[in-house]
C-alpha cells in the first residue's frame, strides 16, 4: 500500500491529539494551582472521581451533561479538601495529594461495586460526536483536526483561556503574584488564601474533566483505575511545560504523541520488545527535563505555606 | 502567654496546670492526636463497610484476628512490614537531605534484580556469605537506579521528583522485560524469573509463619540509619544541606559529595528492601512483586514524622491494615477497594492532625512539636 | 539518644512479641455465615468453599465469571463460601494457608500464575482439597483445570478468515505470552483454512485494565487496514469493541458474549466460561467424579470454550464451516498451535 506511511503518520497525529487530552485537563488544573503556589498532587484522584461520577451520572440519567457536572463537583470537592489541608493546615502537599489519590482510587472502586455486579456493567450515555460533515473529508487535515469529541476542542480553548487569563487580566496577575510573592500580594490587599483556595478547587474541577473525558467520550464504562496513572504524568507535563499554558499544551501533545507513536510501532510489528516501546513517554519526559535545565522558574513561593504576619 | 502564677497557698489555676502538663508531655500528646486521627479514619471506613451491608464489628474482629490475633497472621503482618519500612526509610533519608525520592518503587525492584543475580546464579556459597552478597548487590542496584536521577540533578539541575517518578515506570517495565526473557528460566511456562538458590534464602524466625530474618535486619538497619543521620559527621552534613543549601556551602560542605552520599543511602535502602523481600519472602521476581510498597513508604515516612519510632509504628499500622483487610474480606466479605479508602483516609487525617499538634505545641511551648 | 533508646526498646518488645506469638492453632475457626439470611439446613455438613481471585471481581470477565459461578453454586448447593480478590502473586501463599488453616473444604485459586503456589501449599495441608485454574497438579489433593485458550479462537479464525475483505485481522492482547502466541496462531490457522492470503496484526496493551489504550491500539490497526478486530485483553476488550464501533469495523469479542456492546458489528465471541472451572471443581467434589491429582485441559469438547451466537450477517455457509471445525477440535484433528513464535515466521 503506497499510502501506508502517510496513513500511519496521519493516524498518529490524530491519535496524539486525542491522547494528549486526558493529560491536558489535569495538567492545566495542576498549573493553575501551582501558579498560585500550591502543588496539586491529587490530580490522579480527582481525575478518577471525575471519571466515575461522570459515568455514574450519565448512566443513571441518560444525560452525559449531568454526568459531567457530577464529575466536576466531585473533583471540586476533592480540590476543596486539598486546599483546606494545604492552605489552612499547612500539611505536606506531596503526601496529602498522594493520600487523596489513594483514597479516591479506593472510593471509586468501592462505589462502582454498588452498581451491582453483573457481567456487563450498565453503559453510560456518551456525548454525541460532532459531525463536521465535509470538513472531515479534507485529506490529511480532516482526519487530524475534525474527528474529535467536543472536549478535545474545549481543551484547546481552555489553554487559550488560561493564557489570556494569566497574562492579560488583573485577576490573573493577582493569581501569579499570590504564587510568586505572597507577602507582597498580601500587602497590596490581595486575599492570598482566597485566591489559593479558588485555584486549587478549580484545579480539581479541571482534573475531573480529564477523567470525565475518558468515561464519557472514550469508553462508555468505568473500570477500576481507569485513569491508569495519567494524573501523575500530568505533573511532569506541568514542569516540562515550564509552568505556562502553552508549554503545558506542548508537553501534553508530546506525551500523547509518544504514546501514540509506540502504538504505531506495535502496529508495524518491528519486533522491538513492547516494554521498551511503552517506556518511551517516560524516557522522553526525563530527557526533555534535561533540556529544561535551569530555565524552569517555578513560582517562587511554591511549597512554602503562607503564614500571615 | 501563660505565666505561672505563684500565689502562696493556692494551687495554680487549671489553665496553667494544663499548660504545664502539655509542655512536659508534648510528645505523648502528639501521639495521642495521631491515634485520634487514625481512629477517625477507621471510623469512616467502618461506616462505609456498614453501607456495604457488612457488620463493622465483625469486620474489625476479623481484621484484628487476621493481622495479629493468630500466629500466621502475626507473622504475615511483620513480614509485610519489612519492605514498607525500607522504602519509608529511603524517603525519610532523602527528605532529611533536602530532596524528594519518590522512586522507591522502582529502586526496590532493581534491588531485587541485583539480589537475584547473586542469589540465583552464583553457586557454592555459604549461606551467610551468599545472603550478605545478595543484599549488597541489591543495595548497589538500588543506589544505581536512583543514581540516574541523582546525576541528572547534580550535573544538570534536573528535577529529581519527576525523574525518580518516571524511573519508577521505566523500572517496572524494564524488570517486566527481564522476566520475559533474560531472567526467565528457559523451561518456564510463565513469565517469572529464576528462583534463588536455597543458600540465599533468609531463615525463618517464627516457625509456621512467613516471618523471616529480614525483620530483624530491618530494625537494625533502622537504628543504623538514624545513627548515621544524627550521630555522624556525614549525617550532620546531609541534614545541613537539607536544611539550608547556602549555609551548607558557606560552611565549606561539598554539596556534590554529600548529595552523592545521600543518594547512595536513599537508593541503597530501597534496594535493600527489595533484596530482602526477594530473599525472605518471594524467592523469585514476578509481575506485581511490589504491592505498592514504594508509594506507601512515602505516606508512612511523613506520618511517622521522619523519626525512627514514628516510622516503625506507622509502617506497622499499615501492615496490620493491609493484612487485616484481607482477613476481613475472607471472613466478612469486605470488598478490597476499602483497603485503599482506609489507607488514604489515614494518611489524610494523620498528616492533617499534624497541624493540630503544631498549633497546640506553639501555644503551649512557643515552638513546633 | 532518646530516640535511639526508644527504638532499641521497640526491637526488644518486638523480639518478646515474636517469642510469645500465638501458637499455631489447628482447630478451625467457626464458619462464617454470609450476610444474607439463609436457612442453613445442616451446618455440620455444609461444604465450605473458598476462592482466591488475582484481580477485582468486577473486571467484567475472568474473575467476575468465577465469582458469579461461585454465587450460583452457593445457592444451588447451600455452600458456605468466602473469597478474596486482588490477591497478588506475591501474597497468594499466605491467603491459601489462611483459608486452609480456617478449615475450608475446597480452596480454589482462580489464576494461572497461582499454580506453583497452590501446589506448594497443598503439600502442607494434605487434608484440604485445592483447585487451581492452572497447568499442574503435583499432589493428590490438587486438581488443575485450564482451558486450551486457543480452541475458541481457532473457531473465531474460521469466521474471520471468511468475513475479511482486506485479509487483515488485528488482535489486541495484554502481552506476548505463550498463551497469546497460541491464540494468535490459532486465529491464523482457523482463518487460513479457507483464506490463504490472510494476515494477522498482533498488538499488546501491556495492561490488563487500560481500556483506553486497548481502544487506541485497535483504532491504529483499523487505520492500518484491518477490517476485523479481535480483543482479548482483560478489561481492555471493551475498548477494542468500541474502537470497532467508532470506525464501523467488524469485531470479534472474547471471554463473554460481547455482542451487546455493538450488535451489528460483533460477529461472535469466543466464550471462555471461566466460571465453569469452579463449577467443575465444586461439583466434582460433591459428586466425586473429578480425578484429583490431575491436570485437566478443557476446551470445546468439555463445554468450557464455545462461540457466542452469531451475528445475522454471518452466512449459513460460514456457520457450517465452524461446525465442521468444532467437530475437528472435538475429534482431536487440529494441531496444537505453536506458542513461542508466530506461525508465519517459522
Amino acid at each position: 500500500m503506497e499510502n501506508s506511511l502517510a496513513v500511519i503518520v496521519v493516524t498518529w497525529l490524530a491519535m496524539s491529539i486525542r491522547m494528549s487530552i486526558p493529560l491536558l485537563f489535569p495538567s492545566l488544573g495542576g498549573l493553575l494551582a501551582q501558579k498560585a503556589g500550591i502543588y496539586n498532587f491529587g490530580l490522579e484522584g480527582m481525575m478518577l472521581c471525575g471519571a466515575y461520577f461522570g459515568y455514574y451520572g450519565s448512566y443513571r440519567t441518560g444525560n452525559p451533561w449531568i454526568g459531567l457536572l457530577m464529575g466536576m463537583a466531585a473533583g471540586g470537592l476533592l480540590g476543596f479538601i486539598l486546599a483546606f489541608t494545604s492552605i489552612k493546615l499547612r500539611v505536606s502537599q506531596l503526601v496529602i495529594g498522594l493520600g487523596i489519590s489513594i483514597f479516591a482510587l479506593g472510593l471509586t472502586g468501592f462505589l462502582f461495586r454498588g452498581i451491582g455486579i453483573s457481567t456487563t456493567s450498565p453503559a453510560a450515555t456518551l456525548f454525541q460526536k460532532i459531525d463536521f460533515g465535509l470538513l472531515k473529508e479534507i485529506p490529511v487535515l480532516g482526519e487530524i483536526l475534525f474527528t474529535h469529541d467536543w472536549m478535545v476542542y474545549a481543551g484547546f480553548a481552555l489553554v487559550i483561556l488560561i493564557a489570556w487569563f494569566f497574562y492579560r487580566t488583573t485577576s490573573g496577575l493577582n493569581f501569579r503574584a499570590v504564587g510568586e510573592n505572597p507577602q507582597v500580594a498580601d500587602t497590596v490587599g490581595i486575599n492570598v488564601e482566597l485566591y489559593r483556595f479558588l485555584a486549587v478547587i478549580v484545579s480539581g474541577v479541571l482534573a475531573s474533566l480529564g477523567g470525565a473525558f475518558l468515561s464519557l467520550t472514550q469508553t462508555a464504562y468505568f473500570t477500576e483505575n481507569l485513569t491508569a496513572g495519567r494524573g501523575w504524568i500530568a505533573i511532569s507535563a506541568i514542569i516540562l511545560g515550564k509552568f505556562n499554558p502553552w508549554g503545558v499544551l506542548l508537553a501534553c501533545l508530546l506525551f500523547g504523541a509518544a504514546d501514540a507513536f509506540q502504538m504505531q510501532i506495535q502496529v508495524m510489528s518491528l519486533g522491538i520488545p513492547y516494554q521498551f516501546l511503552l517506556m518511551i513517554p517516560y524516557i522522553l519526559a526525563m530527557l526533555a527535563m534535561v533540556g529544561v535545565v535551569g530555565k524552569v522558574r517555578s513560582p517562587a513561593a511554591m511549597g512554602k505555606p503562607y503564614v500571615k504576619h | 502567654m501563660s505565666e505561672l502564677s505563684v500565689t502562696i497557698g493556692k494551687s495554680p489555676p487549671l489553665k496553667e496546670k494544663a499548660f504545664l502538663f502539655a509542655r512536659k508531655n508534648m510528645g505523648l500528646i502528639s501521639v495521642l492526636i495521631s491515634i485520634l486521627a487514625i481512629f477517625l479514619a477507621l471510623s469512616i471506613g467502618a461506616v462505609l463497610i456498614a453501607l456495604a451491608g457488612i457488620n463493622p464489628w465483625e469486620a474489625t474482629s476479623y481484621l484484628i484476628k487476621g493481622s495479629f490475633g493468630n500466629r500466621y497472621g502475626f507473622g504475615e503482618t511483620l513480614t509485610r512490614f519489612v519492605p514498607l519500612l525500607f522504602s519509608s526509610l529511603s524517603f525519610a533519608v532523602a527528605h532529611k537531605s533536602g530532596f524528594f525520592n519518590v522512586g522507591a518503587e522502582g529502586q526496590l525492584l532493581l534491588g531485587a534484580v541485583g539480589a537475584l543475580l547473586v542469589g540465583a546464579y552464583i553457586q557454592g556459597l555459604h549461606p551467610v556469605l551468599h545472603i550478605t552478597l545478595s543484599i549488597l548487590a541489591g543495595v548497589l542496584f538500588g543506589a544505581m537506579w536512583v543514581g540516574i536521577a541523582g546525576l541528572l540533578k547534580i550535573f544538570l539541575q534536573s528535577n529529581e521528583l519527576i525523574n525518580t517518578m518516571m524511573l519508577n515506570y521505566i523500572g517496572v517495565l524494564f524488570v517486566e522485560f527481564l522476566i520475559h526473557g533474560p531472567l526467565k528460566p528457559a523451561d518456564s511456562y510463565l513469565y517469572v524469573s529464576s528462583t534463588i538458590l536455597p543458600s540465599a534464602k533468609l531463615p525463618i524466625l517464627l516457625s509456621k509463619t512467613p516471618l523471616h530474618a529480614g525483620f530483624l535486619i530491618s530494625l537494625v538497619v533502622t537504628a543504623g540509619v538514624f545513627y548515621l543521620i544524627y550521630r555522624t559527621p556525614i549525617g550532620y552534613q546531609m541534614r545541613t544541606v537539607g536544611a539550608n543549601l547556602k549555609a551548607a556551602s558557606y560552611a565549606g560542605i561539598s554539596i556534590a559529595k554529600v548529595t552523592i552520599a545521600a543518594l547512595f543511602v536513599t537508593g541503597g535502602l530501597a534496594g535493600m528492601g527489595g533484596a530482602i523481600e526477594l530473599l525472605g519472602t518471594q524467592f523469585k521476581i514476578i509481575n506485581g512483586f511490589s504491592a505498592g510498597y514504594g508509594y506507601d513508604g512515602i505516606g508512612v515516612a511523613v506520618m511517622g514524622r521522619y523519626n525512627p519510632v514514628g516510622i516503625v509504628l506507622s509502617a506497622l499500622l499499615f501492615s496490620v491494615i493491609r493484612v487485616g483487610m484481607g482477613a476481613a474480606q475472607r471472613g466478612a466479605g469486605v470488598p478490597f477497594p476499602l483497603l485503599n479508602v482506609i489507607q488514604g483516609l489515614i494518611i489524610v487525617f494523620v498528616i492533617a492532625s499534624g497541624y493540630l499538634t503544631n498549633k497546640l505545641s506553639e501555644t503551649v511551648i512557643g515552638g513546633r512539636a | 539518644m532518646k530516640k535511639l533508646s526508644a527504638l532499641l526498646l521497640l526491637v526488644l518488645i518486638a523480639g518478646i512479641l515474636v517469642a510469645c506469638a500465638p501458637k499455631a492453632t489447628p482447630t478451625p475457626e467457626p464458619p462464617v455465615a454470609e450476610t444474607t439470611a439463609e436457612p442453613v439446613a445442616e451446618p455440620e455438613e455444609q461444604l465450605r468453599v473458598a476462592v482466591i481471585f488475582n484481580t477485582t471481581i468486577k473486571d467484567g470477565g475472568y474473575a467476575q465469571a468465577g465469582y458469579e459461578s461461585l454465587m450460583a453454586m452457593k445457592d444451588k448447593y447451600n455452600l458456605d463460601v468466602s473469597y478474596q480478590e486482588s490477591v497478588g502473586d506475591a501474597n497468594v501463599k499466605d491467603v491459601l494457608r489462611s483459608y486452609a488453616a480456617d478449615g475450608y473444604d475446597l480452596v480454589y485459586a482462580h489464576e494461572l500464575y497461582f499454580t506453583d503456589a497452590v501446589n506448594e501449599v497443598a503439600a502442607e495441608f494434605p487434608d484440604v482439597k485445592f483447585g487451581v485454574t492452572g497447568y499442574k497438579a503435583d499432589f493428590p489433593n490438587v486438581v488443575a483445570l485450564d482451558a486450551t485458550n486457543w480452541q475458541g479462537v481457532y473457531l473465531d479464525g474460521v469466521v474471520a478468515g471468511l468475513m475479511t475483505k482486506n485479509n487483515k485481522i488485528a488482535m489486541v492482547t495484554v502481552s506476548q505470552s505463550p498463551t497469546a502466541f497460541r491464540m494468535v496462531n490459532a486465529m491464523y490457522m482457523g482463518a487460513k483454512l479457507y483464506n490463504p492470503d490472510v494476515e494477522i496484526i498482533h498488538l499488546f496493551t501491556g495492561s490488563f485494565d487500560d481500556v483506553v489504550k486497548a481502544k487506541e491500539m485497535a483504532t491504529a490497526a483499523i487505520k492500518d487496514g484491518a477490517d476485523i478486530v479481535y480483543g482479548n485483553c482483560g478489561m481492555g476488550t471493551t475498548g477494542v469493541i468500541e474502537a470497532a464501533k467508532e470506525n464501523n469495523t467488524l469485531a470479534i469479542g472474547s471471554v463473554v458474549d460481547r455482542s451487546p456492546l455493538a450488535p451489528e458489528l460483533v460477529l461472535t465471541s469466543n466464550i471462555l466460561d471461566s466460571g465453569r472451572y469452579l463449577t467443575l471443581a465444586v461439583e466434582g467434589m460433591i459428586n466425586g467424579d473429578l480425578e484429583w491429582g490431575k491436570a485437566y485441559i478443557l476446551g470445546v469438547k468439555e463445554g468450557v470454550e464455545f462461540l457466542a451466537p452469531f451475528n445475522e450477517i454471518v452466512s449459513q455457509d460460514i456457520i457450517d464451516k465452524v461446525e465442521q471445525a468444532t467437530q475437528d477440535l472435538v475429534d482431536g484433528k487440529v494441531e496444537l498451535p505453536a506458542n513461542d513464535n508466530y506461525l508465519w515466521l517459522k
